[in-house]
Parts: C-alpha cells; sequence; structure tokens
C-alpha cells in the first residue's frame, strides 16, 4: 500500500467536492419558508441616534434595539487588571460607535426586496466628534467613544526587564517609528448564516460560516439567555476563514433572535460592500521603538510602545486587547537579549472592532523587529543577516525561556537563515547591486525572520481569563460496521485540509486505508466541544485527540480480536489493518462485523465498551509549539515610479514533523500571498470622520495572480519534543514576515539614495514620497 | 438592481426613438459600467437600449491616412485588429492593456468614450491623436468632447457612430494601472503628426488634458530628454487613497519620457 500516514503528501479529500464546485456553503442552503435579512447600518461613524421612522406598512418586517430588549449585548471581557469592558448592543441602542453599525434589521421574501425596505427606514442622528484615529484616541482631551471610560485605552500593560542597564551599556542607539496599515481580511466567501427554530427539537439551528462553532454555541446561549441544549449551530462548508470567522457575530444573535420571533427560517449573507466597510477589521499597529547594541551588533535591549487601533467594542470571544497583549510578549521574536521594556495600549476608536488575523499580532511585531534589526545593521555598516546571526537564540539552548517567558521548544534558527541565505545567494545579489540594473531600477534584498506559538495551551489563555480558554481537546472514533473509521472534531476544517490529514493520523495509528476514514467536523450537535480553528491549533491538538482516540479504539478492536484468536489481548499486534495473532490473523472489518453484527459469536466476557471512543488530548507541555522560519526577498524598485517588482522569494521554515507536507506547503504559499497583500498592497483607510474610504475591491486592494511570484520553500524538520509525532502548528506563519522581509529588501533597494520606508503597506506613492523627501532635504 | 424594459433595435433611428419615448431611457453597449451600476443602484434606468445589434456601429476601416472605428467595437477586437496594429500600435496595445479579459471582450469604445472616466485609456489616445467622434448629428473634435468628470459634449439622446483617427507619423502610451481595476492611474498618450505633437494626460486629473509644455518641446526635439525640467503642478490633481497630487503629478513626467521612448 502507498504511504498514506504521518508524512505522506496525499491529495486533500476535500478537494474533490471543492474543484467541482459541489462543496456546500451557507449560501447553497435552502430552507423551506426561508426568508432574507437585510441590515439597516450607521453610515456615520459617531453619533446620538435621536429617532427612528419606520413607515406603518413595513413596521412588522422591520426590527430595531426597542423589540429586542430581553437579548444581551456582546461582552468579552478579560480578566487582566485594568481592562475596560465594553458593552455592543445587537442593534445599536442610543448610541452608534462606527460606520457599518447595525440599527435595524429588514426582513423579506428576498435580499433585494429586503434592501428596498431599509432604504425606508429614516434614522437621525445627532453627530458626536470621531475618533478616526488610535493616536488621537490617547490624547488626553479626545472624545470618548464610551460614556463611563476615563479615556479611550481598553487596557495599558508595561513590562520591564531592567532597561535602565542597556541605556548605560550601549554603544549605539537606533529609534525608529513604525506602522501597519488597518486591514479588511478577505476571504472569498463572506460571512452568512440561517437560523430555523425546530419545534421538535425544542431548538435553535444556526448554519453559519464560522470557523468556532462551539464557541458561537456557547455565546449565543449567553445572549439569548438559552441552554446549550437548546442550540445548536452548523458550520458548513466554509470559504476561507483566517480569523475574519472567530467572532460571535451580532448579525448571528440577530438572526437567532428573528428566528424564535418570526417563526420562520432567516438568512443573511454578507456581501463584500458589508464585508469591507461594516466587519471586523485587523492588523493595524503602531511602534515608537529603540534599540540599544553594541558596536558589534549585538543588542542588548529593546524598548518599545505599542498602540494598536482595536476599534470600538470587545469582540467575543477573542477581546480587545488580544493583539496588544501578545506584542508585548512575543516583540523579542527569535533573538536572545538581556534588556526589554514594553508598554502597550489596546486604543478605542470610531471604527469596526478588530479580530486576530492569520499571524495575529506577530505579523505587526515581525515588521518592527525585523526593521529594526535592518536599521540597527545599518547604522553600524553591518550586513542585516550578520547582526540576526549574532543575536539569534542558538540550537544548543534549545528549549529555551526566552526574556517574557516564551518556552522555545525545538529548532536551530541560525540554520534556517544560514540555508535562506544560500538559496537566495546574497553574495550574488551585492555582486549585481554594484554593477547596477541596467534599466534604472534598484536592486535590493531582504530577510525577515519569526518564530510562531502554536497550539496555544489552557496556561497560556487562562492568565486572560478571556470568554474563551482552551482546555483538553477532545475527539470521538468509531469504527463502523464495515471496518470504516468514523473521526468526530469540534474544530472545523475550512482549508487548512484536516479532513485530509486527520484520516492520515486515523490511519497511521489503526492502519485502516485512507479511502475508509471520514472526518466529521463543524456540528455541534455530532461533535465535542472545542474552542474551535484558530491559532494554528488543529494538527497539534486535534491531531493528538484523533490519536489518542484510534489508540484506544486499537486497543478495544485487539481485545475482541483476541477473544476471535483465542490469545491475549498483548499478544495480538496491529499492523495495515489487520489483527495479528500468535496464531491467526484477522482483518479490522472482520473484528467490526463480528462485535456489530454477529455478537452471538463472541464470549460472553467480552468487554462491552464497544468500538466508538472519545478521549481527549494535552501535549506533554501546554505552553505552545514553536514553528519558525527565514524569508528572504530580492526586490526591483523603480524610484521614479515607485513600482516594486518581487524577483525572488525563498522561505526556509521549520514545522515540525509534518503531516502532509504537501499540504503544509499550500498553508505557506496562502499565507505568504496574503503577507504580500500586507506588505505592498492592503489598507482600509478612514478619513477624519472615521468614514471607510474603500467599499470595493477595486479600491480595497488584493495580491492577484500577477502580483504573488513564485515562491521557493524549504524544510527543515525538527520535532517538537512535547506533541504526538512532534508536529508543530504552521497555519499562519507564511503570512508573518513577507511585510518585514520585503520593506527590509525595499529599504535595501533605497540605502543609497538615504531614503527609509516604515510604513506598510509600501505603496508606489509612499516610495516615491519617501525619496522626495530625503531630495528636499537634501536640498535644504 | 431594478426592473426596466429591455430593448435591441435594429437601425440607430429606431434606437433614437426608443430613447426618446422612454421615461428614463439608458443606451447600453458592453455593459461593463452600465451593470455594475445598475447592480448597486446607482442608476435606475425605465428603459435600456442595447446598441448591439446595430450594424452601422461596428467595424474598423482605413481609408489613406484616416482609421475608423465604430463605437460599437470592443477593446478586443481594436487590440486584434491588423489595421489598428499596422496604423497605430500604440492604440492596438492601449486596447490590450484595459481591464481584463471579460471587460477587453464585452467593452467598447463607444461606451468608453461616452462614459469618459476620469481615469479610461481612449480619452488620451482620442485626445492626443487629435481624432474627430462622429455622432447621429454632427462630429464633434476629441478636444471638445470630454468636457469634465464623466462629462461628455454628448446631449440627450445623441448615440456615437464612429471614432476618425488620423494616422499618425509616430505615437506612443505609457500607463501606471491601478492594480486592480487596471485602469491608468496616470496614463500619457504622445503623438506627432507632422510637426505638431500632442500629449495627453488621463487618470491625472478629473477630465484628460493637453500638456502643452511638452507638445511645445517636443516639437523641437521629439525626445525624452527634451522633457527634462518640465513638470506639472499638483494643483488641481487627482488625489485619492491610491494616488496623491503630487504623486500623479510625478508621474506624468515620468511617464511621458517614457511614451516618447516608446514611440513609434
Ligand atoms: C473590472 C473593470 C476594469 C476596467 N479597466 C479599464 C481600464 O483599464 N481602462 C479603461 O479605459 N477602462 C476600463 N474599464 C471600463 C471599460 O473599458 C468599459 O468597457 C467602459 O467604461 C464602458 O464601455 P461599455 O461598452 O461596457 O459601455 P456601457 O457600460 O454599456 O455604457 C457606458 C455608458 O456609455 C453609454 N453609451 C454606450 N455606448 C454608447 C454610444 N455608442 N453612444 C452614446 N452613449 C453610449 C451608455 O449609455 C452608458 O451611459 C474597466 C471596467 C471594468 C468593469
Amino acid at each position: 500500500m502507498k504511504k498514506q500516514g504521518v508524512g505522506a503528501r496525499l491529495v486533500r479529500k476535500e478537494d474533490d467536492r471543492y474543484m467541482r464546485g459541489r462543496g456546500q456553503f451557507v449560501g447553497d442552503i435552502r430552507r423551506a419558508g426561508m426568508k432574507d435579512v437585510a441590515f439597516l447600518r450607521s453610515p456615520v461613524a459617531h453619533a446620538r441616534i435621536t429617532s427612528i421612522n419606520i413607515p406603518e406598512d413595513i413596521q412588522a418586517n422591520v426590527v430595531t434595539a426597542a423589540d429586542m430588549a430581553s437579548v444581551k449585548p456582546i461582552t468579552a471581557v478579560t480578566s487582566l487588571p485594568g481592562f475596560k469592558p465594553s458593552n455592543q448592543s445587537i442593534l445599536a441602542e442610543g448610541k452608534v460607535r462606527h460606520v457599518g453599525e447595525m440599527i435595524a434589521l429588514c426582513i423579506a421574501p428576498t435580499r433585494a426586496e429586503a434592501e428596498d425596505l431599509v432604504a425606508r427606514v429614516e434614522v437621525d442622528f445627532e453627530d458626536l466628534p470621531p475618533v478616526h484615529d488610535m493616536l488621537q484616541a490617547r490624547e488626553k482631551d479626545s472624545p470618548l467613544i464610551h460614556e463611563g471610560w476615563s479615556d479611550n485605552i481598553f487596557l495599558e500593560t508595561l513590562v520591564d526587564y531592567d532597561m535602565a542597564d542597556a541605556e548605560r551599556e550601549a554603544a549605539v542607539k537606533v529609534s525608529r517609528e513604525f506602522s501597519t496599515a488597518r486591514q479588511c481580511m478577505s476571504p472569498i466567501e463572506g460571512r452568512g448564516a440561517i437560523a430555523e427554530w425546530d419545534h421538535r427539537l425544542e431548538q435553535l439551528t444556526l448554519h453559519t460560516s464560522t470557523q468556532m462553532p462551539h464557541i458561537v454555541r456557547s455565546g449565543l446561549a449567553e445572549c439569548l439567555g438559552l441552554d446549550h441544549g437548546s442550540i445548536r449551530v452548523v458550520a458548513p462548508d466554509v470559504g476561507g476563514g483566517f480569523g475574519y470567522k472567530g467572532i460571535l457575530l451580532p448579525e448571528e444573535v440577530c438572526l437567532a433572535w428573528a428566528a424564535m420571533q418570526f417563526g420562520h427560517p432567516v438568512r443573511w449573507l454578507e456581501d463584500r460592500r458589508e464585508n469591507l466597510t461594516a466587519s471586523a477589521n485587523c492588523r493595524e499597529h503602531h511602534y515608537v521603538m529603540t534599540a540599544y547594541a553594541d558596536k558589534d551588533g549585538k543588542l542588548l535591549g529593546i524598548d518599545a510602545e505599542a498602540t494598536v487601533d482595536s476599534g470600538a467594542y470587545s469582540s467575543y470571544p477573542f477581546a480587545a486587547c488580544l493583539e496588544a497583549a501578545q506584542v508585548a510578549s512575543i516583540l523579542p521574536g527569535v533573538y536572545d537579549f538581556p534588556h526589554y521594556r514594553c508598554h502597550t495600549f489596546s486604543a478605542a476608536t470610531n471604527k469596526p472592532p478588530i479580530l486576530p488575523y492569520r499571524g495575529v499580532a506577530r505579523t505587526g511585531v515581525c515588521f518592527a523587529m525585523e526593521l529594526m534589526i535592518d536599521a540597527v545593521a545599518r547604522e553600524l555598516q553591518l550586513e542585516p543577516t550578520d547582526v540576526r546571526l549574532k543575536n539569534l537564540v542558538r540550537p544548543e539552548q534549545m528549549p529555551f525561556d526566552n526574556i517574557t517567558h516564551k518556552h522555545f521548544d525545538s529548532g536551530d534558527y541560525p540554520e534556517a537563515l544560514r540555508q535562506a541565505i544560500k538559496a537566495i545567494d546574497l553574495k550574488a545579489v551585492r555582486k549585481r547591486q554594484k554593477k547596477g540594473e541596467t534599466d534604472g531600477r534598484l536592486l535590493g534584498v531582504g530577510f525577515a525572520m519569526y518564530c510562531e506559538q502554536a497550539a496555544h495551551g489552557t496556561s497560556v489563555y487562562a492568565g486572560w481569563g478571556i470568554p474563551m480558554v482552551p482546555g483538553h481537546e477532545q475527539a470521538n472514533a468509531r469504527l463502523t460496521p464495515d471496518g470504516g473509521l468514523e473521526l468526530r472534531i469540534g474544530a472545523h476544517s475550512h482549508g487548512q485540509g484536516l479532513e485530509t490529514t486527520l484520516s492520515q493520523v486515523g490511519h497511521e495509528v489503526l492502519g485502516i486505508p485512507h479511502e475508509k476514514i471520514k472526518v466529521v467536523h463543524g456540528d455541534t450537535a455530532y461533535t465535542p466541544y472545542s474552542t474551535g480553528t484558530w491559532g494554528s491549533r488543529c494538527m497539534v491538538m486535534s491531531g493528538g485527540a484523533v490519536a489518542e482516540a484510534c489508540d484506544q479504539l486499537a486497543s478495544r478492536a485487539r481485545g475482541i480480536a483476541a477473544k476471535m484468536l483465542q490469545c491475549k489481548p498483548g499478544e495480538i499486534t496491529l499492523k495495515d489493518g489487520r489483527a495479528h495473532g500468535p496464531s491467526g490473523e484477522l482483518s479490522i472489518e472482520e473484528v467490526a462485523h463480528v462485535w456489530y453484527r454477529r455478537p452471538q459469536d463472541l464470549p460472553e466476557d467480552v468487554d462491552p465498551a464497544g468500538l466508538e471512543v472519545t478521549s481527549g488530548y494535552k501535549p506533554e507541555r501546554d505552553t505552545g509549539t514553536f514553528s519558525y522560519a527565514a524569508h528572504a526577498v530580492t526586490v526591483a524598485v523603480d524610484p521614479e515610479t515607485g513600482e516594486v517588482e518581487i524577483l525572488d522569494y525563498v522561505i526556509v521554515e521549520d514545522g515540525g514533523v509534518l503531516v502532509n507536507p504537501m499540504i503544509v506547503d499550500g498553508q505557506i504559499y496562502g499565507g505568504a500571498a496574503q503577507g504580500i497583500g500586507t506588505a505592498l498592497y492592503e489598507e482600509m483607510i478612514f478619513d477624519s470622520e472615521a468614514q471607510p474610504l474603500a467599499s470595493t475591491l477595486s479600491d480595497y486592494l488584493l495580491p492577484g495572480p500577477t502580483e504573488v511570484p513564485s515562491i521557493r520553500v524549504f524544510h527543515m524538520e525538527t520535532p517538537s519534543p512535547y506533541t504526538r509525532f512532534g508536529v508543530k502548528g504552521i497555519g499562519e506563519g507564511g503570512a508573518i514576515a513577507p511585510p518585514a522581509a520585503i520593506t527590509n529588501a525595499i529599504n535595501d533597494a533605497l540605502k543609497n539614495l538615504g531614503a527609509e520606508l516604515a510604513v506598510s503597506p509600501v505603496t508606489p506613492r509612499r516610495i516615491v514620497e519617501a525619496i522626495a523627501a530625503v531630495r528636499r532635504s537634501d536640498a535644504a | 438592481m431594478y426592473d426596466f424594459t429591455y430593448h435591441r433595435p435594429e437601425t440607430l433611428a429606431d434606437a433614437e426613438k426608443m430613447f426618446a419615448d422612454a421615461d428614463d431611457g439608458q443606451y447600453i453597449a458592453g455593459g461593463q459600467t452600465m451593470v455594475p451600476v445598475m447592480k448597486q443602484r446607482l442608476a435606475m434606468p425605465s428603459d435600456i437600449i442595447d446598441l448591439e445589434r446595430i450594424s452601422d456601429l461596428k467595424g474598423i476601416s482605413r481609408d489613406g491616412n484616416v482609421l475608423s472605428i465604430g463605437a460599437m467595437t470592443t477593446h478586443a477586437e481594436v487590440a486584434g485588429s491588423g489595421d489598428v496594429a499596422k496604423a497605430i500600435p500604440a492604440l492596438a496595445r492601449l486596447a490590450d492593456d484595459i481591464g481584463d479579459p471579460a471587460v477587453r471582450n464585452r467593452g467598447t469604445l463607444g461606451g468608453s468614450i461616452a462614459n469618459n472616466d476620469p481615469a479610461a485609456d481612449y480619452p488620451a489616445a482620442l485626445v492626443g491623436l487629435g481624432a474627430t467622434i462622429h455622432t447621429t448629428s454632427r462630429e464633434i473634435p476629441a478636444d471638445d468632447f470630454f468636457t469634465g468628470l464623466f462629462e461628455t459634449a454628448l446631449e440627450e439622446g445623441e448615440v456615437i457612430v464612429k471614432v476618425s483617427i488620423p494616422v499618425p507619423d509616430k505615437a506612443g502610451y505609457v500607463k501606471f494601472p491601478q492594480p486592480a481595476s487596471r485602469f491608468a492611474l496616470v496614463g500619457v498618450f504622445v503623438a506627432q503628426i507632422g510637426d505638431s505633437v500632442r500629449v495627453a494626460a488621463t487618470g491625472a486629473g478629473p477630465c484628460v488634458f493637453r500638456v502643452e509644455a511638452m507638445e511645445k518641446a517636443l516639437e523641437k526635439d521629439f525626445s525624452a530628454s527634451a522633457l527634462k525640467g518640465i513638470s506639472v503642478p499638483g494643483e488641481g490633481l487627482n488625489n485619492d487613497i491610491h494616488a496623491s497630487a503630487d504623486y500623479r503629478a510625478s508621474l506624468i513626467s515620468t511617464l511621458a519620457r517614457r511614451a516618447v521612448a516608446a514611440a513609434e
């Protein structure tokens, strides 16, 4: 048999239906009597609602906050000291705090007719001064987003590891200001949900495009005051998540309430305009940073002040301060240095809330830290890779507890960088740079590194006390009467390929052919509780749980086989889907058949527990796995137009043992494409009235096929000492380093002109302006 | 999109009559602008009059030094025409760089210039080449046709029949595309006909415009270096999320030099 277990490059099972256009997304589901919903959304960023006028003939089809008094607002608090909670009413109550906030729900037979109703509802506003910028939000006299707060800060944190010592000892001090744009996550399928009430089961069923069905169920129970048993949440096929669907949506709560109230199914499908202008965003960070180093580039300390624009509300379940709190703990990245200070602010503004997007805070942190390393190198006239090699955590230090007490489990960071230097051929690039380009463009090479904590455990999240703390992950494994295997997990697969990789794990343990293994996920009625798919956790956590459950199933099967082969269970070995005993062998299929269909053939004393097991898993240490990578890129910059062309892109990455290297490659390519978007294109600009200025994909720029180069990926495979099979989470990494690597390459290209970019995305306009600014200051 | 009545006339006379009879009629050509605008409910015409079946609006022909292109000619047809490639290669390439294949196979020359999007490519070519726009009632020089932001000299119900373009000695077009739509963030068309030179910039201002200082310099010396030091002030140019006015101004200078260098 072809290898089908851990390490096999199997084609994804799920792709068959996706490639044939047979996926079942929320938009493909029809229910008898179903009606469509359109939301009336706020056109202004900050205002009091003075009146809502609904024409009499449509009043029965329009819902406002006044109708939903019994529903609780969404509150996502953390137990971190000083955190200020926000109440997000399902429909705006009295006040709106960002453009796109929902004011009324309108129901009609079709979406188009529902939009006609929206157009007939009139809302009067009394404008309040909007806060469009996170630094403005921090000013003393800034208008307040939430009455009753003393300022606009959800949470302020400070860590200081003897920073003053570094200031005394350093030979050089390099200061910079960095910022990354607010982005809109852009899965192909937007959000969407269908809510219905089942009178037989006395149960609300919500089909929704989510990454975390069990968490949505808990959130709905809290807001609607229902028992968990009265709610079933189903995530069918989901067309991309990336963090965008790791949230309890006010739309979901509103739809659930409406289904119960109106007695017929209701549906809402987000359109692209809502996606871009009304839903949660991500990534907007600002850093003021100083690095202290000796004259050889050895870092003595990093001093940082970081602000994250958290938007108007704290989203459920991740809460408004996840990004900034993470910034403080992960800014030191892959480096080992003795002193560190980080002061963070999670600022509230009149913009939609933020969510953790693929890579979460790491993309911003990597941008700031890796641009800083290059700035130090330029200051000292050193090769940036040499500065990195001087400061990287070394393999002999592993496992390593860094300055913020992150426990790096395994790996060889310098080796990853050395391989990247070789693959991009740094020497050749430097030689070509000296010669110059015949077309007048400037060549640059840039590097960036990160390590990525994944599969965060209970202890990592418990300290934050947010509505969702991951615990032991469970899986259910069931042998079917014909010897097939069904695996049920509470996480969800929407592009990660879990229907394939978990099947590979099942095969690895039980030897059952891949074709006879089915992975069931995404339905709270069928699967064990799980916090869902986020934080690159599923291969480690769900994979570990599947392996545990399959181990126990193997032991049950051995017990039955022993009875049939008249030996002791310990004498049975399972191999290639067969049970081998001292005097004979059986297929698992025969064992299952006898157990289910011919129990009369088994002796009286057979263990009645059966061939279905639910078991749980937690890694030996729950501080997470740390995959890491070195990205290297060469670019050509046109100094006249500011155009950037990526000439070569190399990724050397270590994600531990790879269950399916082909799927890992796909994850890295996809992540890197999104990282290129962050680096060069994606930016949701808000004007001074906090109005979002891009409402279509012709204004919100995403990288397309012509913008994404061929990427060369190289793997190292250092097992994690703490996880089943030595796997690590790798789902997000590709999206972390491109903004840093590409910007470093652009800055390398512009080095001789004296221009330096520190704001992402690095657009042609920003490049031309940076060059012009240097020329102006040279002239002055 | 709201309901409307759909008409498909076979003659220009019928089309004009249907337009006159309608409450709020609109012609449709390739629909690449009309359909999205209707989908977003920004236009709600009562009647749509499709120009697709009118044979008078079709075809590309060359008569001596004049190239004629019918209003209903698609961008793909212009890009693929041997006559165009031979007479004005820069125009064929311009058409080939519009949008994406779907837009090029549906969108038309007449629709593009009637719409007069500030970032459209054809207005630069027609002004840069000194073309003439023929309508159901008159002939309008390109210089007078494009009057402002999404505005033209067309009267209510007037239909563009064709454009006629003098074949230049040399012409070049270079655009800096907006990455998503490929519309011109800035595009500069340069043409030399006898002693006269025309330079037209699109995407930069509310409407296509000529850059006279560059034209004068190029009439003396048709070379990229002749443009050295000539810049267009940023004042009055478009300023949006993709490009500031100053950035657009700097692009005009750069692209004009490159268009001259590329002219053939
Ligand atoms: C994704 C996308 C990318 C694009 N990229 C570019 C680009 O890179 N460069 C560029 O220049 N353009 C671009 N366009 C616009 C494209 O060229 C359109 O085809 C053009 O704007 C309209 O042409 P149409 O034939 O589709 O006209 P329609 O959409 O059918 O009509 C547009 C307007 O013109 C009127 N009209 C049409 N024909 C006539 C006529 N004969 N007489 C009088 N009025 C008439 C209609 O009544 C309507 O008001 C893009 C469009 C899209 C959707």
